[in-house]
């Protein structure tokens, strides 16, 4: 139950106890109060019937005027008396009727008694019947006394009864309530004031640090909620402390580690330390501090020794030659730019000798972020400046030479032009005449001349026209040399297999068989490469024109560094003891009566592959066959 | 078109006679006017100089030029002829010794009808006499004239 309905319940017996105490109290004082007010009310008759009696007997004596009325009086008001008397009992209103009889018996015996001795005429037979009537009332007062003081006693004997009633429920009460608070102060001991003592050892023992402690009261009212609560309450903090606990020896194993670390940290600091002052004192480069009014306040021993002063205290600029514009370079240094600022600047030194330096500067910092000064480090560049100066100057001499020789080249070739121009014209004209004229004389007197004499003519013009192709090829050899050069991506295989059909269309007469690696690239001039390649190939093609079963390739030698290009055939070949004159101008390996040329080409392909950059080589065996070889850039 | 001129423009005597031969060879009987360089050229076809008075609308049938000339270079007769409006429709075949690729473009360029080297060969120089005399003197149909 909870203590709450207990109050209620045990303040609600209370009430209705002490109610009920009241109620038996009230009705036994009223019972009380009315027994007093009837034996006051008997006394009273009492009291009036005395006074009737000593009134009769003054009467009697005196016969006066004034006892008479006073009697009279005296009896209506115990009619009164008697008729205003409420009584409960059936004994006592039997008492009471009876003296009211014996009252209006008394009444009518008076008034008879007045008319006897009124009348003075009266004998003694009247007296007589007076003295008769008198003793009559006289009698019925003395029983009216009897009466009245019977009523009295028993309504005395009433009020005595409900006092003692009255004493003894006072008692009772008083012991009832006495009993009930003490049951309620045992309860409430029990139930309220041992547990809050165990709550409160409770809350001693966990504020001593027992957090295992626990109530463990289970009772169902507030109380055992309260200790539940506390329970609860222990028990989360008993897992807080334990969790604390924990955690606080974890952050004591970090608070080692950062020890050992801080310890590890601090010991290669003061190696760094060490170490930075070696670099400082080791490098040859200068190393100096200033501070924001650009006065120096620190330098590397490298600093002073180019100086050949300390320069603690002074200002950078007083070392400054000549007008310069290095304060405004490194500005921004002062203001917070992060970055480092490269600037040269004369210097004049304590011994008076003017060098550059090569300065770069860095803003420096407080622990808070301000701006404090700038460190530089620069080198002697004074030597480096110079020898610059004078490769710029040489570079620029070199520039006007090679300018002037360009020029001059330009001229040369315009002039080499001109006479090109020349030769193919001029030269060419005679030759045409020549052969036109020798013609037309072995037609025009071809029945003049014998046998011998036109063979002659015959060849006049066959070595005219020998002369015609030379110029022809020189003209083409000539030109090559001259002509623009553009480097392109070159698809090897295309152009040699388009030459080989040109090759097959001008000339149908050709045997060869032709094997042609697909997929070769280089870089190159499309014109000129075409021009060395046909060139290669018509030798190849010439060489085995003689031999049964020719075959010629186009190919790539992989395997060699250089990854040359070649052309093979398996023709007439060459003694390689005369490979050196191969590429010469006019330089021939057969005689023109075996295989007829210019002897031009090769010294054209040579001269192509080498404005490529490449180079072109031949290997040969007589009677079995020649490879030529020739190198150019890949294509990319 | 038998009797339509043939201009030659051509310096060398020994050219002259033998392109004249080849002409002859191949039957080629057109009356052949020939001019030494270009101006003289020039002088015939707007009928200037010692050609004053010539009626310039009877124009030739081709014009034969040589690019080397002494006086006015082949290709300006060329860009001359082209430029006047009298002469501009007239075939102009370039015949040359030279084989410089920068000739042969500047001649189409400035509107040369046809360029023909010539060859050392006579044979060929005749082969190619008698073509070019067949296609501009019977097969083409020249200008309409004024």
């Amino acid at each position: 139950m909870k203590i709450r309905t207990f109050m209620i319940l045990t303040g609600g017996v209370l009430l209705i106890l002490l109610i009920a105490a009241w109620s038996v109290y009230l009705f036994n004082f009223t019972a009380q109060w009315k027994a007093r007010e009837s034996r006051n009310l008997a006394v009273g008759i009492l009291r009036d019937v005395q006074q009737l009696s000593t009134l009769t007997q003054e009467y009697e004596l005196y016969g006066s005027e004034r006892a008479k009325i006073q009697w009279l009086a005296k009896q209506a008001g115990l009619a009164t008396s008697i008729r205003d008397a409420d009584f409960s009992e059936e004994q006592d209103k039997a008492a009471i009727a009876g003296l009211q009889a014996q009252n209006a018996q008394i009444s009518q015996d008076f008034a008879k008694l007045m008319e006897i001795r009124s009348d003075s005429n009266a004998g003694s037979m009247q007296a007589e019947l007076g003295d008769a009537v008198l003793s009559h009332i006289m009698l019925v007062l003395q029983d009216m006394t009897s009466q009245a003081v019977n009523l009295s006693d028993t309504f005395g004997n009433k009020v005595a009864a409900a006092q003692l009633n009255t004493f003894l429920l006072m008692n009772v009460s008083i012991s009832l309530v006495t009993g009930y608070l003490a049951f309620i102060s045992i309860t409430l001991w029990r139930r309220l004031i041992r547990p809050l003592n165990m709550l409160k050892t409770g809350t001693d023992r966990i504020a001593k640090g027992n957090l295992e402690y626990r109530v463990g009261i289970s009772t169902k009212d507030e109380i055992g909620d309260l200790s539940r609560s506390f329970d609860t309450m222990a028990g989360k903090l008993h897992d807080s402390y334990q969790a604390l606990r924990m955690e606080r020896d974890a952050l004591d194993v970090r608070v080692l580690e950062r020890t050992r670390d801080l310890q590890e940290r601090e010991q290669s600091l003061k190696l760094l330390t060490s170490r930075q002052e070696a670099i400082l004192a080791a490098v040859p480069d200068i190393i100096a501090e200033v501070d924001n009014n650009k006065t120096y306040t620190w330098a590397n021993p490298a600093a002073i020794r180019f100086f050949g002063e300390h320069m603690l205290g002074k200002e950078a600029a007083s070392y400054f030659e000549g007008e310069q514009d290095t304060y405004i370079k490194v500005q921004p240094l002062f203001t917070g730019d992060p970055n480092v600022i490269y600037v040269e600047s004369w210097q004049r030194r304590r011994d008076g000798e003017r060098r550059l330096l090569a300065w770069w500067c860095r803003m420096l910092q407080d622990k808070d972020g301000n701006v404090k000064g700038a460190l530089s480090s620069a080198q002697d560049i004074t030597e480096r400046k110079l020898a610059e100066q004078e490769i710029r100057r040489l570079n620029a001499e070199l520039e006007q030479r090679v300018q002037e020789r360009t020029a001059q080249l330009a001229a040369a070739n315009r002039e080499l032009e001109a006479f090109a121009y020349s030769v193919s014209h001029d030269l060419r004209a005679p030759l045409r005449g020549i052969d036109g004229w020798s013609l037309a004389l072995k037609e025009d007197c071809k029945d003049k001349l014998n046998e011998k004499e036109s063979e002659y003519l015959d060849l006049v013009r066959s070595e005219t026209q020998t002369m015609g192709r030379l110029i022809d090829d020189l003209l083409m050899f000539s030109r090559q040399s001259r002509a623009e050069m553009r480097q392109e991506p070159l698809d090897m295989t295309a152009m040699v297999e388009a030459i080989v059909s040109r090759l097959q269309r001008q000339n149908p007469s050709i045997q060869a068989e032709f094997i042609i690696r697909p997929g070769l690239t280089a870089l190159g001039d499309a014109g000129l490469i075409d021009i060395a390649l046909t060139n290669l190939l018509n030798n190849a093609v010439k060489f085995s024109s003689k031999r049964p079963g020719a075959v010629i390739e186009f190919g790539r030698v992989e395997q060699d560094r250089r990854k040359p290009f070649f052309v093979r055939d398996n023709g007439a070949g060459f003694d390689m003891a005369y490979a050196d004159k191969l590429f010469g101008v006019f330089r021939r390996m057969h005689k023109s009566s075996e295989f007829p040329g210019t002897g031009i080409g090769l010294a054209s392909v040579q001269r192509i592959i080498n404005r490529h950059g490449g180079r072109v080589w031949a290997e040969a065996k007589l009677n079995e066959g020649a490879t030529f070889y020739f190198t150019l850039k890949e294509a990319i | 078109m038998k009797n339509k001129i043939i201009l030659l423009v051509e310096d060398n005597p020994s050219d002259v006679k033998l392109t004249k031969r080849a002409l002859e060879q191949n039957q080629i009987v057109n009356k052949v006017i020939v001019a030494e360089d270009g101006r003289e050229a020039l002088d015939y076809l707007l009928g200037t100089g010692q050609y004053a008075g010539r009626d310039v609308r009877d124009f030739p049938a081709v014009v034969l030029l040589d690019l080397k000339l002494p006086r006015i270079e082949g290709l300006e007769v060329l860009k001359q002829i082209r430029t006047n409006e009298t002469t501009k429709l007239i075939p102009v075949v370039i015949l040359t010794s030279s084989d410089q690729e920068e000739d042969l473009i500047a001649s189409y360029k400035l509107g040369a009808n046809s360029y023909i080297r010539k060859p050392v060969d006579f044979h060929q120089f005749a082969e190619a006499v008698r073509t070019l005399g067949m296609y501009w003197l019977l097969l083409n149909e020249p200008p309409p004239q004024k």
